[in-house]
């Protein structure tokens, strides 16, 4: 049986809960589905779902706007099933659920809203795939859900301004950061922050943390890349050396340190999975951090009454996640019929507050570019899928041979048909060829992505299908 | 290792391949096994390097874990429940 509802919102982050909002008390049946133990996004992760989001101050409030999401929605009395994946999303609006007990049923929804988020990108080095290696979101997920350290001694680096975050963190619950290697330069960060008209809270919040960090001992080093974790079943060192102002390792610099634990991270890429998989047009546009989903104005995708908000549709962070899913609440009511009155002067103030904040992602995702000399510097024996134990080498070879598109080389070498389904390496990947075959990274095609888009069970899966016919 | 001045949900007993590790109410798995010096959680597919958590937001499956009898689980995705039995791949174990 196939249960129905008006709307479907997928992923409870800063713009599903957003939507959820503006949504909610209209008489309309809503069902939120995340995949995570608790509500709230990566940025609103707190021990055990409390209400408490632990951090610093910050100077724009967004925590406490999202947290405020999250109350409301509860009063109006809007259930979100946690624990629970979408698998696919196909004809007819129809959605396929793994829920928190393991069992896959479907969902057929008048509208849809993708507000999946984003995950992290890597570069990879030699070593990476060690024990230890874990990536900046992922350490601050360990001090904001857990209330633990990643490690007594951590290493951080990477481009853009998470690892700085990150290290304020670790000193401020008492960690003790080893250095922050930036593989920008600070200088960097703050002239592409002045171009902004409105981003002197984030530049505020920006020169605390560098401020704080440098009044605890913690040691920034820019330009510097690092080469190689070393150890033998898990991380026992580092090695790093300075770049050059175009990217290029500058012999003779290199260094090593001691640590079980080196947390990087260089940047984000949009979840567009399920709107890619249903078939919703996506574009690649660099500013908004590569692959993102089309939308119109009001967030409607290329599938009539598909929409999607949030970082699926470009990286810009919290508050513009916010704001797009506060436009897609209203779009999504009236399609549905139900629209407020004041709608329209709603809607005209909403987009002008994304522009603003669209104007500030793009700064993020331009520092968070990488230089395209990095390719050429990975060794052959660096691996590059993780889930099939891909090596550059094997890359190389595939690539010699005349397989030069994403979908040719996972045929050639099995390179992003793992577990993860290509999320972690599909990224590196069109770097890789865009370098390789010396055009720019729009010119490698999106990902193909074919359902279920994430792990599932087959025997979840054949019992669902029982349970239809 | 826990930061000591966060307050912690209920106490809970994980058995660890059949060891006994103690962990708090609202805790992942994953951060769980960490905080008992669990690095490492698996062999890779070729079997050729060892693996830990990367991601820890279920997007890379690299802390798959065997949780009460079913393989292939997210350690990272999960919340500890007193009892619950996690199998880990760690030769040092």
């Amino acid at each position: 049986m196939i249960r129905t509802c008006d709307v479907a919102i997928v992923g409870a982050g800063f713009a599903g809960l957003a939507a959820a909002n503006v949504l909610a008390r209209k008489g309309l049946d809503i069902r939120v589905f995340d995949e995570n133990p608790h509500v709230g996004g990566q940025l609103l992760r707190r021990p055990g779902g409390s209400s408490h989001v632990p951090g610093g101050f910050e100077f724009d409030g967004i925590k406490q706007s999202g947290l405020r999401l999250i109350t409301q929605l509860a009063r109006c009395g809007v259930k979100v099933s946690s624990g629970t994946q979408v698998l696919g999303l196909f004809p007819g609006n129809t959605l396929l659920v793994e829920g928190g007990d393991g069992k896959v049923s479907e969902v057929s929804a008048r509208c849809v809203l993708c507000a999946a988020g984003a995950r992290e990108t890597y570069l990879p080095f030699k070593g990476w795939t060690l024990p230890g290696v874990i990536s900046t979101g992922s350490a601050q997920i360990l001090i904001k859900s857990s209330g633990m350290l990643p490690a007594k001694e951590t290493l951080v680096g990477g481009l853009g301004p998470l690892p700085f975050v990150l290290a304020r963190e670790i000193s401020r619950h008492g960690g003790k950061v080893l250095a922050v290697l930036d593989y920008a330069g600070v200088a960097v960060k703050i002239g592409l922050m002045k171009a902004l008209p409105r981003s002197l809270p984030k530049l505020l919040d920006g020169a605390s943390i560098i401020t704080l960090l440098t009044l605890s001992g913690v040691r920034v080093r820019p330009r510097v890349r690092i080469l190689q974790a070393r150890g033998k079943t898990r991380l026992e060192s580092v090695v790093a050396a300075r770049v050059g102002a175009d990217g290029q390792i500058i012999s003779g610099t290199e260094f090593s340190c001691k640590t079980e634990c080196l947390a990087v991270g260089f940047g984000f890429a949009p979840n567009i999975e399920l709107p890619l998989q249903a078939g919703c047009a996506v574009e690649h546009l660099p500013e908004r951090g590569g692959w993102v989903v089309r939308v119109g104005d009001l967030l409607e995708t290329s599938l009539e009454n598909v929409f999607a908000a949030g970082e699926v549709t470009g990286i810009a962070g919290a508050r513009k996640s916010m704001i797009e899913g506060r436009i897609a609440g209203l779009a999504i009511l009236e399609r549905l019929g139900c629209p407020v009155p004041d709608s329209p002067h709603l809607l005209q103030g909403l987009a002008r507050q994304r522009l603003e904040e669209l104007r500030y992602g793009a700064i993020l995702n331009r520092m968070c570019r990488l230089p395209s000399e990095w390719v050429k510097h990975i060794p052959d024996e660096t691996i590059i899928c993780r889930c099939e134990d891909i090596r550059m080498a094997d890359i190389r070879k595939a690539m010699a041979q005349g397989f030069l598109t994403p979908g040719a080389l996972r045929k050639a070498c099995r390179c992003g048909l793992g577990n993860c389904q290509g999320r972690i390496c599909s990224p590196i990947l069109r770097d890789i060829l865009a370098a390789e075959t010396n055009t720019g990274t729009d010119r490698i095609s999106a990902p193909s992505v074919r359902p279920p888009i994430k792990a599932v069970r087959l025997g979840a899966l054949a019992e669902n299908e029982e349970s239809v016919t | 290792m826990r930061i000591e001045t966060i307050s912690r949900g209920e106490q809970v007993t994980l058995f660890v391949n059949g060891k006994a590790v103690t962990a708090y109410r609202g805790e992942t798995v994953h951060a769980a096994l960490l905080a008992a010096g669990c690095r490492v959680l698996r062999k890779s597919k070729t079997g050729a390097e060892s693996r830990g958590f990367l991601c820890g937001m279920g997007v890379c499956y690299e802390c798959l874990v065997t949780i009460n009898g079913l393989a292939g689980q997210r350690a990272c995705m999960r919340l500890v429940e007193d009892g619950m039995e996690v199998q880990i791949d760690d030769p040092d174990l």
